[in-house]
């Protein structure tokens, strides 16, 4: 904490720096502006017309088969509404505009302000989510040991999400000084698909099941806040309460097996959403971004509550930066991030059966993990030339864990990173970008954290001729890790990541009323690494697991006529993936491999046109197409073949 | 040790205030920075004229004008409004070797002969060959004082320090209204991203391709106190925002993993379900002991019951309130 208070008097140190001599530059600012301000007085806001627009149409979907195909639509016929209004009548600014698709598909922004001293804008954009329907699958029926359970067959899932933000503000006259309320609401309304273990738990009575689960989930954030402009220096004070309330199937009863606490078995509670309550208080201070000399600071305190277990959490944050400018050509900056997390978590845990029956699980709950992280990064940035600029950035992090023994991690974890980069404009129109970065860790605690990694990227835009754009980009990473460790399993050691994408884009201006735009990106993702199953500590050594998609988008925009425009778009993903255990043992008499194959390919095409019609009226049509495939139709994914249609016809007019 | 934290802060509170309070008895409005200014043009003897003698003389029917009188900005044309003065020169320096010469009598005879006088354009800053941190600078020498705090960490940001300028997102004169749409932001973030915007074709995205949720509904582009640009403190702070339900604290944690939740999820875009960086059963062996494969349980129904999805028993993986059947926290209950 030391190192805090010393980072936070010399912030202010810094914030407070050449006060004195500022203020009477400023004065003299004043004095000098002074006839000009008197000009501005006299000056007539002219009249401006509001400005608005309507759009009408109707949605008509088809979705037989939906599966995956358009995931984030909500496939039913419906009317849509799309408008904008703006008025602009000194002091008063108004917007609003609304993008109707329907009920749980939509967008909605209204802005006010009040001259400068009241501003307030609010925004609901609402998603419909179409979820799976995992279907379980039982290789031998006949097993009395393991079991499936499922209650929800072909029923269709789906949770709409309705976010909803909203700022007030008020200024002081004459002064940059202001006081906020700020909220943002994310409510989820729906049902999904719930996944569990029943039987008795143990692993001689394993009863996968499935069940339908309702929702109505809120979390809540609400912010109040004041912030004023102090000469040299802005600060800002918030505090904040946010709330996580869950409706509807919050908890799910069902019956379970005799077990070791509950030798008759019983009916009990299981995948429980417990409510959550939290606040924060922030401050922030920063200098005048004006100088040569910029810094920031940041405090936060923060206090979370699972209302359900007791469980809670103190956090606490500071953050800090600072940038110098010797040069013109050349910066420096400096920013620091310290987190001090306090968990406290039950050491006991009760469940109550459905007659209310209490069951007392003594001495069973392992401490949470508490932890501070510090992280400092320095970078230097010059620009030798004009159109060259070469960066060089530092970043070390440190991680100090409480309890980390009981969870079999590290109790220190400390991370390097060193990344260079440069960007060059060979001549006009030919811009290069390269970036390479070398991180190294000592003691990392979990198996996908590596000992050591390097990445480099490197992309270049071109513009050959006119009307012509090119842009490729090329990233691979390889991560390398020597010490897994699976508690007390020695010989497991090794793990290989490598990551490759390369990405490919050119837009071409055929004539002045048709253009072109063709995409392209590869990704593949490799991992090599030792894994170990349990009982007889059996190590599969190089494991391959992989994943490669090919990514390709075409798009073209024609006005063959005046008032005429054309849009059509079409994009492929492909993609296959696998993962190659080598222990016979897991090879037969299925191999667990065939679990975890996966290649879907996934189409879509959209097609829209624009046009007058008549007298101001535009008139226009919309369709889109989306096809998902799941190639292999491994019964054990969770894909699904499916193709949906949606057919938009529509009518906008502007109005005066 | 909490207690320590509140008298931390109740003394980092006490002192910003002091600062303020005493910072406060002298200070004054933001004044736009002259000298600056006309140091950027070259020429020390520039000198400001008013809005009165540039916009309203030679292009009063200009729809520039028009949208910037009725943007926010405009609203601070005016005196009235109590706020900086921001005009034309607020920007592009002084106008007085631009009007050098122009008289209203020859702005008269122009317009009768229907011509618009010219202005002498290149004597004002050149602003799309400045370096890009100048170009920030032009904005940011008034929105120093930025009401929503939204520039905070701007300097030392990852744009910042990575030449993207105001200038490469916003258009002061693309319309009257100054405030981003949020439908806008895909194109403006992706113009660059272009990793990201394949990552968001993959078969299982946030749907951001699709103008149904935005950049910034995760993302701060002004610049954040930590990496990522990321909209609050902590990634799991900034995914919970709308995924509250595993947000937590639980009396039985995943340790700590879950605070990084790109240890199991890509956040943009999978070929995986549920955005899983790679598939299970893979996804957990990385790190834990895989379930008997031997003796009786080496039967293909016990693999089937095994190694299809962890997460079919192991459903509570992101924390859990209630224990499993033998006491523990296996997230199954």
């Amino acid at each position: 904490m030391k190192k805090i208070i010393l980072f936070m008097i010399l912030s202010l140190f810094i914030i407070n720096k050449g006060y004195t001599a500022q203020e009477e530059d400023d004065l003299k600012l004043i004095e000098e502006l002074g006839i000009s301000m008197e000009e501005e007085a006299g000056y007539k806001y002219p009249y401006i017309k509001p400005e608005a627009h309507l759009s009408l149409g109707y949605r008509f979907i088809d979705a037989g088969s939906p599966g995956k195909a358009l995931e984030y639509e909500y496939l039913k016929d419906f009317p849509r509404i799309e408008g904008e209004y703006r008025v602009f009548k000194y002091p008063h600014r108004l917007r609003f505009n609304l993008d109707l698709n329907n009920h749980k598909d939509y967008h909605g922004d209204v802005a006010y302000a009040y001259g400068d001293l009241f501003l307030s804008r609010w925004v609901d954009n609402t998603i419909f989510h179409n979820l799976n329907n995992i279907e379980l699958v039982n290789l031998d029926p006949s097993s009395p040991t393991y079991r499936i359970d499922r209650k929800d067959g072909d029923k269709k899932y789906g949770v709409r999400t309705g976010m909803y933000s909203s700022l007030m503000r008020l200024k002081a006259p004459d002064f940059p000084a202001h006081t906020y309320v700020r909220t943002f609401h994310a409510e989820k309304t729906g049902n999904y698909q719930q996944r569990s273990l029943s039987g008795s738990g143990y692993f001689n009575d394993i009863e996968r099941a499935t069940q339908e689960r309702k929702i109505k989930w809120m979390t809540g954030t609400h912010e109040v806040g004041a912030n004023s402009y102090l000469g040299h220096a802005e600060v800002e004070f918030s505090h904040i309460k946010k709330r996580f309330d869950a409706k509807g199937d919050d908890v799910i009863f069902d019956s379970y097996g005799p077990s070791l606490y509950h030798p008759s078995g019983g009916t009990f509670p299981h995948n429980q959403v417990p409510e959550l309550e939290g606040s924060a208080n922030v401050i922030k201070v920063h200098s005048n971004y004006n100088e040569k000399v910029v810094a920031s600071a940041t405090f936060s305190l923060k206090e979370k509550e699972n209302m359900t277990s007791g469980a809670k959490a103190d956090i606490f944050h500071a953050a800090g930066s600072v940038q110098w400018t010797p040069l013109t050509r050349l910066s420096f900056f400096m920013r620091y991030f310290h987190t001090d997390s306090d968990a406290d978590n039950p050491e006991t845990t009760a469940i109550s059966d459905l007659n209310g029956s209490v069951t007392n699980y003594p001495g069973t709950v392992k401490s949470s993990v508490s932890k501070t992280t510090d992280a400092i990064s320095l970078t230097g940035r010059y620009n030798p030339e004009p159109g060259v600029t070469l960066k060089v950035k530092y970043l070390y992090e440190c991680t100090d864990r409480e309890n980390a023994e009981d969870w079999n991690l590290k109790n220190k974890t400390t991370k390097n990173t060193l990344a260079l980069s440069s960007g060059l404009r060979v001549i006009k129109g030919i811009d290069l970008r390269a970036e390479y970065i070398r991180k190294s860790a000592v003691k990392p605690s979990y198996s996908t954290e590596p000992d050591s990694s390097d990445k480099g990227t490197v992309s270049i835009s071109m513009a050959p001729v006119p009307g012509i754009n090119l842009f490729v980009n090329y990233i691979i990473s390889r991560e390398k890790r020597k010490d897994l460790d699976f508690s007390n399993t020695q010989d497991a050691r090794n793990r290989n990541t490598r990551t490759d994408n390369l990405m490919g884009s050119g837009v071409f201006r055929l004539a002045d009323n048709l253009s072109m735009t063709a995409s392209y990106a590869y990704m593949s993702y490799r991992v090599r690494q030792d894994i170990v199953y349990n009982s007889i500590r059996l190590i599969d050594k190089d494991v391959q697991y992989k994943d490669v998609t090919h990514v390709y988008s075409a798009s073209l925009d024609y006005a063959p006529v005046e008032k005429l425009d054309i849009l059509a778009l079409v994009s492929h993903v492909r993609s296959y993936g696998d993962f190659y255990p080598g222990s016979g043992d897991l090879l037969s008499p299925v191999s667990v491999s065939s679990f975890s194959q996966q290649k879907i390919r996934e189409t879509v095409y959209s097609l829209s046109g624009d046009s007058e019609c008549m007298n101001g009226l535009s008139c226009g049509m919309e369709f889109s197409y989306s096809d998902t495939k799941d190639v292999l139709d491994n019964d054990h994914d969770s894909n699904q073949d499916g193709h949906a249609y949606i057919v938009m016809l529509k009518f906008k007019k502007n109005l005066e | 040790m909490t207690l320590w934290r509140r008298i931390f802060f109740l003394f980092i509170f006490l002192i910003a205030a002091l600062y303020g309070c005493e910072a406060l008895k002298s200070s004054k409005s933001l004044m736009p920075i002259e000298e600056y200014e006309r140091m950027l043009i070259g020429r020390i003897d520039a000198n400001y004229i008013g809005t009165n003698r540039c916009l309203s003389a030679c292009h009063s029917h200009d729809r520039i004008r028009r949208n910037f009188e009725a943007s926010t900005m405009g609203a601070q044309m005016s005196a009235q409004s109590h706020m900086p003065l921001v005009n034309c020169e607020s920007c592009h320096g002084p106008g007085s070797l631009a009007v050098e010469g122009i008289t209203r009598e020859l702005v008269a005879d122009d317009d009768q002969e229907g011509k618009e006088t010219a202005c002498k354009y290149d004597t004002f800053i050149d602003l799309k060959n400045l370096p890009s941190q100048a170009k920030s600078l032009m904005c940011l020498k008034c929105h120093s004082a930025n009401a929503g705090f939204n520039l905070h960490n701007w300097n030392a940001g990852a744009h910042a320090t990575g030449d993207v300028s105001c200038f490469d997102c916003h258009d002061v004169h693309a319309g009257s209204c100054l405030i981003t749409q949020l439908k806008d932001t895909r194109d403006m973030c992706l113009k660059c991203h272009q990793k990201q915007a394949a990552e968001f074709s993959l078969p299982s995205r946030h749907p951001v391709m699709e103008k149904k949720i935005f950049c910034t509904d995760c993302h701060n582009p002004h610049g954040t106190a930590g990496e990522g640009l990321l909209r609050e403190d902590t990634l799991k702070e900034t995914c919970t925002r709308c995924h509250g339900e595993k947000e937590g604290p639980y009396a039985f944690e995943h340790a700590d993993i879950t605070d990084d939740c790109t240890a199991c999820h890509n956040n943009h875009g999978s070929v995986n379900n549920n955005l899983l960086k790679v598939r299970e059963p893979f996804l957990c062996l990385q790190c834990h002991r895989g379930h008997n494969t031997s003796s009786s349980a080496s039967t293909m129904v016990s693999k089937g019951a095994y190694y299809t999805r962890c997460t079919d028993c192991h459903s509570q993986i992101h924390g859990s309130d209630l224990p499993s059947a033998s006491g523990k926290g296996r997230f199954i209950r």
